[in-house]
């Protein structure tokens, strides 16, 4: 346990000193947040309710969908995947501090975007916090398990960041966290409802229910049965 | 007597419809030093990693007493990660010790903070064999261990090596450097289209097939090689003739004898004698024609 407790705090570091992820962790989603968030709430003030959640949103899926999934491609695509498994270092390993470090991370942008709006844009603060950030909690998780698929699936690059604009822009458009989805047509908004961004909007602006609990932790489910198979097919075990 | 730090009986490995190994078989003691030898495609790497347990092997048995470690030829870490951060992450999972005597001769701490990165080709070759040598192996894999390495790096690592070797690590080296084989190997296995082809020592190996010297001939005019006893025409090279003998001052008599008889003048003449080089040469060359 000290093992990984150790690997899960090199990889914070690990991400910190890497300029591609802090693109997609910290800067591209405050800077999105510090434009989009001045012109959604001066065009229209009923936006500083919501705000907060939409911005939120999209950090949290810009860093899960084109952030987390790059360090564990890099791994798991390369010679480095046989040099840890010649150390003796578990394949699950390597997934499962990414993960926990992303976590952090992007709770940490999520936390930065609460405290920032109101007083730049005057936004109104969730009337409810803990319920906030236990909510945003779990859409990080789901969010994080499909990202961590992602990784797990695509051994290049360019692979990679092409499927994971298929994750992240429709978490994006299809959400309601840009314009309301009750303008978007019938199929695209049904089609939203299969990722995670789009339950997690409804359920952090306070119209979501239980259906929307079960729907994000049935999305988890999978992608991390996903992931499980996947290092499974990778051999992760020395055989000897 | 020492005991076995690895034994591998009958190893098989198919892909497909192809079978790569055919039943290898390879025995290495404590302080032993092994190479495993063989012409591209002999199945060197694919009997390394059966060993090793990155493939699943379909039949033989392979046995390994104490702890292994394990240098791959071509290996990586993540880029920003720096060389003791490297150490510590293998050393926790790994649950042994580092070895610090080691690391000063490699030249780690030298290496500072900086990222995976930014080392050079021997540098991170050197933290890579660092990283084997976590937990005291017993038995050691060095897949081409000197590759990319300069002068200086080389001699720490044989240095390495033999200091291994006396407290009594096997190990097992996969290499392409014949002078470095025959200065550190107790042993040579060489493979050859997924079989053992030869085991025993260099000199055993030196003493296999045809023996003796090369003589290299440069001559105005070809000699007429048809004539000679002692020694055999074996082809031409950067024009020069080559002649083997297995009695070098014969060989040489008779070859300047001909061309004094001859007329010919020698303009240039070379004595090889025959190295580990050319023996395995020989044994690729044999299979090429098979």
């Amino acid at each position: 346990m000290t093992a990984f407790f150790y690997q899960a705090v090199l990889q914070w570091k690990l991400d910190l000193r890497n300029r591609d992820v802090l693109l997609t962790y910290y800067l591209v989603p405050l800077v999105f947040f510090l434009f989009m968030g001045g012109i959604l709430t001066s065009l229209d003030p009923g936006a500083k309710e919501t705000v907060i959640p939409a911005m939120s949103v999209f950090a949290v899926s810009m860093g899960a969908f084109l952030g987390a999934p790059v360090p564990l491609t890099a791994l798991y695509g390369s010679e480095t995947k046989k040099a840890y498994q010649v150390g003796r270092i578990p394949l699950w390993a390597p997934a499962a501090s990414n993960f926990l470090s992303a976590f952090v991370h992007l709770f940490l942008v999520s936390l930065l975007i609460l405290l920032l709006a109101p007083p730049l844009f005057d936004a109104s603060l969730p009337p409810h916090l803990p319920l906030y950030l236990g909510t945003m909690a779990l859409f990080l998780f789901s969010c994080l398990c499909l990202g961590t698929a992602l990784g797990l699936f695509f051994q290049t690059s360019s692979r990679l960041t092409m499927v994971a604009q298929v994750f992240f822009l429709p978490s994006i458009m299809l959400s309601g966290a840009l314009f309301p989805a009750a303008f978007l047509p019938d199929p695209l908004r049904l089609a939203g409802r299969l990722f995670p961004a789009s339950w997690s909007y409804s359920l952090l602006t306070g119209e979501g229910g239980w259906q929307a609990i079960a729907a994000l932790l049935l999305i988890s489910l999978v992608a991390l049965g996903l992931c499980g198979w996947r290092l499974s097919k990778r051999g992760g075990l020395l055989t000897r | 007597m020492s005991k076995s730090a690895l034994t591998v009986q009958n190893l098989c490995k198919r892909y497909g419809e192809k079978e790569v190994l055919k039943g290898v078989s390879l025995t290495l003691k404590e302080g032993e030093i092994a190479a495993l030898l063989g012409p591209n495609g002999a199945g060197k790497t694919t009997a390394l990693e059966c060993i090793e347990g990155l493939r699943t092997r379909d039949s033989g048995r392979v046995e390994i007493s104490g702890r292994l470690g394990v240098q791959l030829q071509s290996s990586s870490l993540p880029a920003t990660i720096r060389p003791q951060e490297a150490l510590e992450l293998f050393c926790r999972w790994n649950g042994g010790e580092r070895d610090r005597e080691a690391e000063a001769e490699l030249g780690i701490d030298a290496l500072g903070k900086r990222p995976y990165r930014a080392l050079s080709t021997g540098q991170k070759r050197r933290l890579h064999l660092a990283l084997a040598l976590i937990g005291r192996p017993s038995l050691l894999f060095l897949d081409e261990p000197t590759a990319g390495l300069d002068v200086e790096g080389r001699a720490a690592l044989h240095r390495q090596i033999g200091r291994l070797k006396e407290r009594g690590c096997a190990i097992l080296l996969a290499s392409h450097d014949m002078a470095e084989v025959e200065r550190l190997c107790d042993q040579i296995v060489l493979l050859k289209g997924g079989r053992v082809a030869f085991s025993g020592s260099p000199s055993e190996l030196l003493c296999q097939g045809e023996t003796g010297a090369q003589i290299s001939l440069k001559t105005g005019v070809p000699l007429d090689a048809a004539a000679l006893k002692s020694c055999r025409f074996t082809g031409e090279h950067q024009g020069y003739a080559l002649y083997r003998t297995q009695q070098l001052d014969e060989g040489l008599w008779e070859l300047l004898s001909l061309a004094r008889s001859a007329g010919v003048r020698v303009e240039d003449l070379r004595v090889e004698h025959q190295s580990l080089e050319d023996r395995f040469l020989d044994f690729a060359q044999q299979e090429e024609t098979k």
